[in-house]
């Protein structure tokens, strides 16, 4: 009998029945490198087999169940403390975590995240940028060149830390960089968003879909791969449904320009996590890469899952800028590399 | 875990254990699987784990499946050992010689990490009569120090390092490991306790020159740690020549400077603060300041009764 992983126990949580003591070294291990802990917990005690687990077990769970708790309760303290001080008028979109634990998404119970990601519209993005300064967020120290690389190409502003809780807000104008190849003109999104409560938004279920599934694409990150995909397949399972939601999830990709991407991710989330009948998503070149790299994570010396991952990377920097920038980016990355000259 | 004892291992069979499938080790609640290619394990930890429950295969579930393991140098830097948990290596390589005080940092942070459902207070424990005295304090203020003169002195060790105080009940609970000692206090215990084991210093570290101390086995005898609660709170500092000087603290004081020594506040929140404010409460507080560590050991003898 083959032994059971981290990911039969979130597709299928009976099989924790059948895991023995010594399973949960590895399953645990990879829970905690993939921070997928929390939402194991969370699968299990919903499937109301939370008592079949070891005692030994569960204080890994609860203490990553509590962390999740205690970070989503302080990210959304945060988004209150920038409406606050925000305009009225100027309407702020969650995004990612944020999003998801603001309109209690079922993928929300148990997920570990801890930047506050936000978008808000083009034109006030300066605006929203020196408010966020004056309330104690410090930009990075960066280079002119990185500086110009975020301001010209990127559809976020670099990262900014708060000096006291060290929390990081995320301050986005688009879910995609405006020279990426599948960029999507923010007017698509932001006409469809959903308000949660006086000034805070997400995007439309739909468009969450989307933006998961563009997202981890985007990143070309395998570490968190495991992580995304499993969102993307919760978000599905809620929203559309794997069966009949999937053609109109696809047109909608499709209306946006983004259709192969996100067929590519719903194919390799169907693959690892979906169970019984779905609505069959071929699986193209990049889905079997997303399995692969997703499934091997980060562990070391697994020549498969490395090279898959540099496959994704390198995607990943293809679709976010046409060559004629991407190529001198990585010259100029490779240069200040060599010669350690950071100006 | 088995029935035997890690002392009744010889350290050639411990070596085995850890360059192989791994020697299991129980701490406190917590079961260990610790693996080693560095070869320079097996004697500390056989002199100091001597008490400890062990198992020479693994069998079942480890909170932590720790390796430390050799990297080798550059043609001018010789080898160094690296510290993993479960892919996470949260500090940075150091010389082969460092190893055992590395295993013991390591696991000091996996310990700190996992108990984070309970308030965990960077303070030296230790237990009489169900009651815990908790000996916070900056590095250099003398606390583990002081927390060897009492353990050996029969005193039960709850830890040197890590007070882990549950959320519910306010009990301590015992983590018991080897008592690290910096510099000039390994001679003092030294002399004051020529029969305590203590390891071979390792020199040049981040800390100074350590060595470890054996616990005396009292503190591996039951682990249920100080289930009545913390009773004494003292807040030690180590000054030259000065004279045994005892100050009363206020509660609000303590719990103010348990919280800056507290890992984990903004984990707990809420409920951490008022879990922790509860069980400070119920305790007497002093700053000490002293030199001379008959004194200080003398006056928590007689003050800290239940």
């Amino acid at each position: 009998m083959q032994t059971i992983g981290l990911t039969d126990l979130l597709r299928l949580p009976e099989c924790v029945l059948s895991v023995v003591e010594a399973d949960w070294n590895e399953i645990i291990e990879h829970a905690s490198q993939s921070q997928l802990m929390g939402q194991l917990a969370a699968r299990l005690k919903q499937a109301n087999l939370y008592d079949d687990i070891p005692k030994a077990v569960r204080r890994h769970l609860e203490l990553a169940e509590l962390t999740s708790r205690q970070r989503s309760a302080a990210a959304m303290w945060e988004v209150n403390v920038i409406r606050r001080a925000l305009d009225p008028k100027i309407r702020i979109v969650l995004l990612k975590g944020c999003a998801y634990s603001a309109s209690a998404d079922e993928n929300a119970v148990g997920r570990m995240f801890s930047d506050v990601d936000i978008m808000v519209q083009r034109d006030v993005l300066e605006t929203v940028e020196s408010h966020l300064i004056s309330l104690g967020w410090k930009p990075p120290r960066l280079s002119g060149y990185d500086s110009r690389y975020y301001r010209n190409w990127m559809h976020e502003v670099p990262a900014m830390e708060h000096v006291r809780r060290h929390t990081v807000v995320d301050l986005h104008h688009a879910i995609n960089p405006p020279v990426s190849r599948c960029y999507i003109s923010p007017s698509n999104y932001w006409e469809q968003v959903v308000e949660l409560s006086k000034g805070i938004y997400v995007l439309s279920p739909v468009d969450r879909i989307i933006h998961c599934a563009l997202h981890l694409i985007q990143e070309g990150e395998s570490a968190k791969l495991l992580r995304d995909l499993y969102d993307l397949n919760l978000l599905i399972d809620q929203h559309c449904g794997w069966t009949t939601g999937l053609s109109s999830l696809l047109h909608r990709a499709n209306e946006l320009g983004v259709q192969s991407q996100v067929q590519s991710a719903v194919s390799a989330a169907q693959s690892i996590y979906a169970k019984g009948d779905t609505g069959h998503v071929t699986k193209d070149w990049l889905g079997s890469y997303l399995v692969v790299a997703a499934k091997v994570g980060p562990k070391k010396g697994a020549f498969a899952g490395q090279l898959a991952g540099l496959i994704l990377l390198a995607y990943s920097h293809f679709i976010k800028m046409p060559l004629r920038l991407l190529a001198p980016h990585l010259l100029h990355k490779l240069y200040i590399k060599i010669t350690g000259n950071k100006t | 875990m088995g029935s035997i004892l890690l002392g009744e291992i010889s350290a050639p069979d411990i070596d085995r254990c850890l360059r192989g499938a791994g020697l299991g080790l129980q701490v406190g609640t917590f079961r260990c699987l610790v693996r080693s290619d560095t070869g320079c394990l097996a004697e500390p930890l056989r002199l100091l784990y001597r008490d400890y429950p062990a198992a020479t295969s693994p069998e079942g579930f480890y909170d932590f499946r720790i390796l430390l393991k050799k990297k080798r140098g550059n043609l001018w830097g010789g080898s160094k050992v690296e510290f993993e948990w479960a892919g996470h290596s949260p500090f940075p390589p150091l010389p082969l010689a460092q190893t055992h005080p590395l295993f013991e940092w390591g696991l000091n942070w996996c310990v700190a990490t996992l108990s984070g459902c309970h308030t965990v207070i960077h303070s030296a424990v230790v237990e009489r009569d169900g009651r815990a005295l908790v000996m916070p304090g900056a590095p250099g203020s003398g606390k583990s120090t002081l927390c060897a003169a009492l353990a050996l002195a029969g005193w039960r060790l709850l830890s040197d390092e890590l007070t882990i105080v549950s959320q519910t009940s306010g009990a301590v609970e015992g983590v018991p490991r080897p008592i690290s000692l910096k510099d000039g206090s390994i001679d003092i215990i030294r002399s004051r306790f020529p029969a305590a084991d203590l390891t071979q210093p390792v020199v040049d570290t981040r800390k100074g020159t350590i060595a470890y101390v054996r616990p005396p086995a009292p503190a591996l005898e039951i682990c249920t740690g100080a289930d009545k609660g913390i009773g004494h709170i003292v807040f030690p500092r180590f000054r030259a020549d000065a004279a045994l000087a005892v100050e009363p603290i206020s509660h609000a004081m303590a719990l103010a400077e348990l919280l800056e020594n507290t890992f984990n506040v903004g984990l707990l929140g809420v409920d951490g603060f008022q879990s922790l404010a509860g069980v400070v409460a119920q305790a007497e507080c002093y700053a000490v300041e002293y030199s001379d560590l008959s004194d200080i050991t003398a006056w928590i003898d007689t003050t800290c009764k239940p």
